[in-house]
């Protein structure tokens, strides 16, 4: 069990992501949640911390929003893509426990990867269709997700929930669970789920668990060779505007960016208020690319954005 | 009725070979009544609500609200209201088409997003 801070770090702040982050802040756990999507019509079927206002919404900012006016437990928010590289791994290795509710495989085997070697136990949740999954890893003692299925299945060949379709209360059923693993861990217990997957299939509403050990040859915590990582995304500038006001802080923004080169990223530090909303929604109109969004403190973020290569 | 807003809200229900318009339709047209406003209730209603289920039959619980709330249905400035009164603001936020009735078609009895799945697959027909 890795030491210190006891926050957990949510990947997907979707249909099985947003259960498990309020499960958790209601038990006093402090959550990051990660997540680079934004709020869509489609996801208020089953996304239960989003309302039709928070569309076009960055997910991770509205969930923090609703996770603190329901409970008084700290979270905050990243914006950014999580994926097999330096900067997911110091992330990972900053928090006590991960919880997957990602609903692509190369984030899920991102996550498995990257917590395994942090030592930083992972929690697994994934549904689709009308069957969900779950599985506890703490690694080196447990299976993990790479001991089970080797390896993410190739594009298209395992449907997404945006191909298979979900039944809405699954999301519940797997996010709530996955808080609950998550709490036992963080105690120091062994759920269920260690060397063993939780399938869940809602249309017979039965449970079961399958038994699984760890594979000696696994690419993540056996003796196969280890998956490269990525170097961390640069940054070449940093702007201030945490003092300033729209449309003042879009014009300093824009200003910066002219300023540098195609492909350079610029780090901008924001306060709270419209510009969390204007800052990356102007940058995006105008072509350039949000790389990620993260709370710092309660009123101070930081936002990094890719200048486009002027060709759109 | 499965309007436009409705099929794009719930598509990935609509995508279920079990579920489909007339399957949505149905959800849309039914009423599951939820007989406890405790913590297991709250959440019961609140993914009963997502799903698309049409209307809600709840009991007229007028206990003060938590100031937390486990479920994520009422928020911290709910706490001391008429639970009934802050439970029905708050599933409007999840399914603005929600109305509240007395009658209903099925009852979802131990509450949680499992008996929300459990009075879908009745409406539905679904084994």
């Amino acid at each position: 069990m890795a030491q210190g801070s006891q926050r957990v770090l949510v990947l997907g702040a979707g249909g099985v992501g947003a259960p498990a982050a309020m499960r958790l802040a209601a038990a006093g756990v402090p959550v990051t949640l990660v997540d680079d999507d934004r709020v869509d019509a489609s996801n208020l079927g089953r996304q239960v911390l989003y309302g039709d206002a928070d569309t076009g919404e960055f997910k991770a900012i509205a969930a923090v929003r609703a996770l603190q006016e329901r409970f008084c437990t700290p979270a905050s928010a990243r914006v950014e893509r999580f994926g097999r590289d330096e900067r997911s791994l110091a992330l990972v290795s900053s928090h006590a426990l991960v919880v997957d509710g990602t609903d692509n495989f190369a984030t899920r085997f991102a996550a498995n990867d990257l917590c395994v070697r942090a030592g930083v136990p992972l929690v697994h949740a994934a549904a689709v269709g009308w069957t969900g999954q779950l599985l506890a890893v703490v690694p080196g003692e447990t299976a993990c997700l790479r001991c089970l299925f080797e390896d993410e299945p190739p594009p298209g060949a395992a449907p997404s929930c945006s191909q298979a379709g979900i039944v809405t209360p699954l999301v519940g059923l797997a996010g709530e669970r996955a808080a609950a693993m998550a709490l036992e861990l963080l105690a120091g217990g062994r759920p269920e789920e260690c060397d063993a997957l939780r399938i869940v299939d809602a249309r017979s509403g039965q449970t079961r668990l399958a038994r699984a050990g760890r594979d000696p040859e696994c690419r993540a915590c056996g003796s196969g060779t280890r998956l490269p990582l990525a170097p961390a995304p640069e940054c070449g500038a940093v702007l201030d505007i945490t003092d300033e006001r729209c449309p003042m802080t879009w014009v300093r923004t824009k200003l910066a960016l002219e300023s540098m080169a195609p492909g350079a990223v610029l780090e901008v530090l924001l306060g709270n208020g419209p510009m969390l909303r204007n800052v990356p929604h102007n940058a995006e109109q105008e072509g350039h690319e949000i790389v990620s969004f993260e709370t710092l403190e309660p009123d101070r973020h930081r936002l990094r954005i890719r200048r486009s290569d002027g060709t759109c | 009725m499965l309007t436009d807003a409705r099929i794009r809200r719930f598509s990935r229900q609509i995508l279920l070979r079990d579920v489909g318009g007339a399957g949505q339709a149905k959800l849309l047209g039914a009423c599951v009544r939820v007989p406890l406003l405790d913590e297991r209730g709250r959440s019961c209603a609140m993914w009963l609500a997502r799903a698309g289920i049409g209307a809600l039959a709840l009991p007229d619980d007028r206990t003060p609200a938590p100031a937390c709330d486990p479920s994520g249905l009422l928020l911290a400035s709910d706490a001391g209201r008429p639970i009934i009164e802050a439970v029905r603001e708050r599933l409007r936020f999840h399914a603005p088409h929600l109305a509240f009735r007395n009658g209903a078609d099925a009852e979802a009895e131990a509450g949680g997003p499992d008996a929300a799945l459990a009075a879908i697959r009745h409406i539905l027909s679904v084994v």
